[in-house]
């Protein structure tokens, strides 16, 4: 149980650092991005509410630390030897990405937020999930 | 294993699942009136954009998703036995794969009530709804693929 907290705060803390830094990188490259994050929308930055983006990430690392030690690499939609740790996080990280992928999609549909600030927030998911299943796998044996 | 057989559970699930949540969503809207002002604010899409329409067929994709991930581990994908009350082993397949996607869904849920100005009563229905859906669509996956 110490095992799995532990390694699920470091890699939430993890997912949560590359989160901020994707974010920073894509409104580098995209300026677009940062003014349509300025509209009503978006709550601002001034709202303590807003803090809890950086939650939960945390939070799903919790989360997945524990799928981790339950589950292991069963997730994987392709029949593999589980000992192949590259396929088991891959099926892991797959299981937990189509999930949120629908998620992010409802929350397109529901919010008239632009379909590039979608595929920032999916591309960016993508990337905070394979580096805190890596650090799972390598933390929980 | 033919995952072929999992496509109508999934297709039903789903089905299910989004009527259950527009029919909350309407039950909320009756009890709430100030839901429905706020559905018409700027913040959300408005119904006459065709992408709005999206929010009901992303719940039959989750149906057969489920079914296919159900299909696939028997209902055994429970990421928390430690928490499960049930001693009955079919009853807490159904506890503990709704109780997986609930979690993940509603930790989604908290990213978005964080990051668009909603407000706290709209977060707390969209959570009711979510647990509803994620439990009828559990039953009938249980109850249709054996």
């Amino acid at each position: 149980m110490k095992k799995v907290l532990l390694s699920g705060l470091v890699a939430g803390i993890a997912m949560a650092v590359v989160g901020m830094v994707c974010n920073m990188l894509w409104q580098k490259l995209l300026p677009g991005l940062e003014v349509q994050y300025q509209a009503p929308l978006f709550r601002p930055w001034s709202d303590p509410l807003m803090s809890l983006i950086f939650v939960v990430p945390v939070l799903s690392g919790f989360v997945m630390a524990s799928a981790w030690k339950a589950v292991g690499g069963k997730l994987c939609f392709c029949e593999h030897d589980v000992k192949d740790v590259t396929k088991n996080i891959l099926g892991f990280v797959g299981f937990f990405i189509v999930l949120s992928v629908l998620g992010m999609l409802m929350t397109y549909s529901c919010f008239p937020m632009s379909f590039l600030m979608l595929v920032t927030w999916c591309v960016s998911m993508v990337v905070e999930y394979l580096v805190g299943t890596w650090i799972l796998a390598k933390m929980i044996k | 294993m033919n995952y072929g057989k999992a496509f109508v559970p999934g297709l039903i699930a789903g089905l299910a699942m989004a009527i259950v949540g527009a029919v909350l969503n309407l039950f909320w809207q009756e009890i709430f009136p100030s839901l429905k002002a706020e559905s018409a604010t700027l913040v959300f899409r408005p119904e006459a954009d065709p992408l709005f329409w999206a929010a009901f067929i992303c719940p039959v994709f989750l149906g057969l998703v489920m079914a296919y991930i159900w299909q696939k581990s028997g209902g055994r994908i429970c990421f928390f036995t430690f928490c499960l009350p049930s001693d009955d082993p079919s009853k807490k397949d159904v506890l503990g794969f709704a109780t997986t996607f609930i979690i993940m869904a509603l930790i989604s849920l908290l990213m978005t009530y964080s990051s668009f100005s909603m407000s706290f009563l709209m977060f707390l229905v969209w959570c009711d709804s979510v647990i509803i859906q994620y439990f009828l669509g559990t039953w009938i996956l249980a109850k249709m693929i054996k």
